[in-house]
């Protein structure tokens, strides 16, 4: 599904990642996980094609299709599905509008289609508030409302850049029970966590970013539940 | 003053104001999604009045050489925009540089191509002569004008704020990055938004043309008076565009009929009054 060999990238002359490999596997979920300034969102941002940072050399592969240096409009219409750190919905468009702008089919019949409907029946608070301008919307139904939208554009893989920052504790569990629900549908997604709890419940599989640029330890989350020296180790937890 | 000069005041007012915001609506529309200061759009508004009024009076018909002002400077607007603007995207100081130097070579074809006499529109008769309005005579064509101009900010409202295109626009003019990484192809909005606001400025000179000599220097003053308008009602607010042009049209008109000698005054002392007290404008989102 998702590639990343020995990426290196910078912003200017700052090196951020400095070797960082990983992969996500057809169906799985990967939980990204480093402290503050890792470079999480700097490798997100490197997958998706948005600028800066820069890519130094290294090879992001997308279902075998090398696509380092793709424009994001490009590895968009790949098939990924891109939720920002941030939210970042469309401010001034409804809750409606922002989905249908982005909404398209998918190339590819084996995962359940989605629509606008059925982001609403998957986000029930957010069919509530479909006229509502997007930008008076709490912090969490604007996390819904950027879930949904990336998933309107039927992506292969789901791209999701801390999806539950702060929030409050009953709306991350909220987020986290969706999450599952992605997760058990088969839809292959990268998720990026400060919620170290919330990323082995999820998740599949682990990668942690550590100081020197690179994934310092890579597993699955029944390993580091059962034994979570490495979180000790890489995230001071 | 009488009633009835006060009422002729008045749609002078209106009617320029609709003039204006003909102009200065697609100006603010580039503004709004591109945060391009297009100063070429004085430019394009003299290159629609030639190719109208040539076309008119080559085919004799005042719709043909409307549309030959709004879909020639249309294509001019795309080629502009495709391959001079889009090389120097979001270096704002070469982007208006850029757009002063397109204006002052397309006003020197203009020179070159239709001479330096004044030019106008000879409006057809349907739109000519005048409409006796409760006792007083307005002109047929300047009440045409401000009809012209509410149809084209119905229009706007409708395509902006109730279809998938305006609010693929307005995504754009939020977060073009991330509409981008969402597989909207915001360069194709961009080019179209450019295309259609160029079209608006060809299509204000040729209909200017009946109301106003259309001559070397004309792109010049009515770029100001855009300006003005834009700055006035909030750089990148259609609706701020509106209630500018109308505001600006009137007090052209009343200043003309009672202060001539200050008429550039009465229009440049408002808008540096509002930069004091409001920078951003009167609907202008505070940067
Ligand atoms: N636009 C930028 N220009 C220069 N440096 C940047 C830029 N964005 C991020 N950085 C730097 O790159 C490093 C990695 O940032 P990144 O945002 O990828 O971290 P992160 O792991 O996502 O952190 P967080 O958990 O806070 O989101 C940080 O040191 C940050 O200061
Ligand atoms: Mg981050």
């Amino acid at each position: 599904m998702l590639s990343v060999t020995d990426l290196h990238v910078a912003y200017g002359g700052a090196g951020v990642l400095r070797g960082a490999s990983l992969e996500v596997r057809e169906g799985e979920t990967l939980g990204l996980l480093g402290r503050n300034g890792m470079g999480k969102t700097t490798l997100v941002k490197a997958i998706c094609g948005l600028r800066p940072p820069t890519i130094g050399s290294g090879s992001i592969r997308l279902d075998g299709v090398e696509t380092t240096g793709w424009s994001s409009l490009a590895i968009a219409r790949r098939g990924v599905g891109l939720v920002p750190q941030g939210r970042r919905v469309f401010g001034s468009l409804t809750v409606e509008e922002n989905l249908r702008v982005v909404a398209r089919s998918s190339a590819d019949g084996r995962l359940p289609a989605w629509d606008v409907p059925a982001v609403y029946d998957f986000f029930p608070r957010l069919a509530e508030r479909r006229r509502q301008a997007s930008r008076v919307l709490s912090g969490g139904e604007q996390q819904m409302l950027a879930i949904g939208r990336a998933l309107v554009t039927n992506p292969h893989l789901l791209v999701m850049d801390e999806p539950t920052e702060g929030l409050a504790p009953a709306v991350v569990d909220l987020i986290a029970d969706r999450l599952r629900e992605l997760c058990r549908v088969g839809i292959a997604v990268l998720l990026t966590e400060q919620n170290v709890d919330l990323a082995l419940e999820v998740s599949d599989r682990i990668a942690v970013l550590g100081d020197a640029g690179t994934v310092a330890w890579q597993g699955t989350a029944a390993q580091l539940r059962a034994d979570p020296v490495p979180l000790h180790e890489h995230l001071g937890v | 003053m009488s009633l009835t000069t006060l009422a002729t005041q008045v749609l002078n007012g209106v009617s320029f104001g609709g003039l204006l915001f003909l102009v200065s609506s697609g100006f603010t529309l580039i503004f709004g999604l591109l945060r391009v200061v297009n100063l070429a759009h004085g430019a394009l508004y003299l290159v629609g009045a030639y190719v109208g009024i040539a076309t008119y009076t080559a085919t004799s018909s005042f719709v043909l050489g409307a549309a030959a002002a709004a879909g020639s400077v249309a294509l001019l607007g795309i080629g502009l925009e495709r391959t001079v603007l889009r090389r120097v995207r979001g270096r704002e100081l070469s982007e208006v540089l850029l757009t002063v130097g397109v204006s002052l070579v397309l006003a020197d074809l203009c020179l070159a191509l239709f001479g330096g006499d004044p030019k106008q529109v000879d409006v057809p008769s349907a739109l000519a002569g005048s409409v006796t309005l409760g006792g007083f005579a307005y002109p047929r064509y300047r009440l045409f004008v401000a009809a012209l101009a509410i149809a084209l900010a119905v229009v706007l409202y409708v395509l902006t704020q109730r279809t998938k295109l305006g609010a693929t626009i307005r995504a754009g003019v939020d977060d073009r990055e991330i509409a981008n990484a969402l597989g909207v192809d915001i360069s194709r909005v961009f080019t179209g938004v450019f295309a259609f606001g160029a079209a608006l400025a060809g299509l204000a000179g040729f209909i200017g043309g009946g109301m106003l000599a259309i001559l070397p220097g004309a792109d010049v003053d009515i770029l100001l008076l855009a300006l003005v308008v834009v700055i006035v009602g909030g750089l990148g607010s259609v609706k701020g565009a509106a209630i500018g042009s109308l505001l600006i049209g009137l007090i052209d008109a009343f200043s003309k009929a009672w202060i001539p000698d200050l008429a550039y005054f009465t229009v440049f002392a408002p808008m540096a009054l509002l930069l004091l007290l409001r920078p951003s404008g009167l609907f202008g989102k505070a940067a």
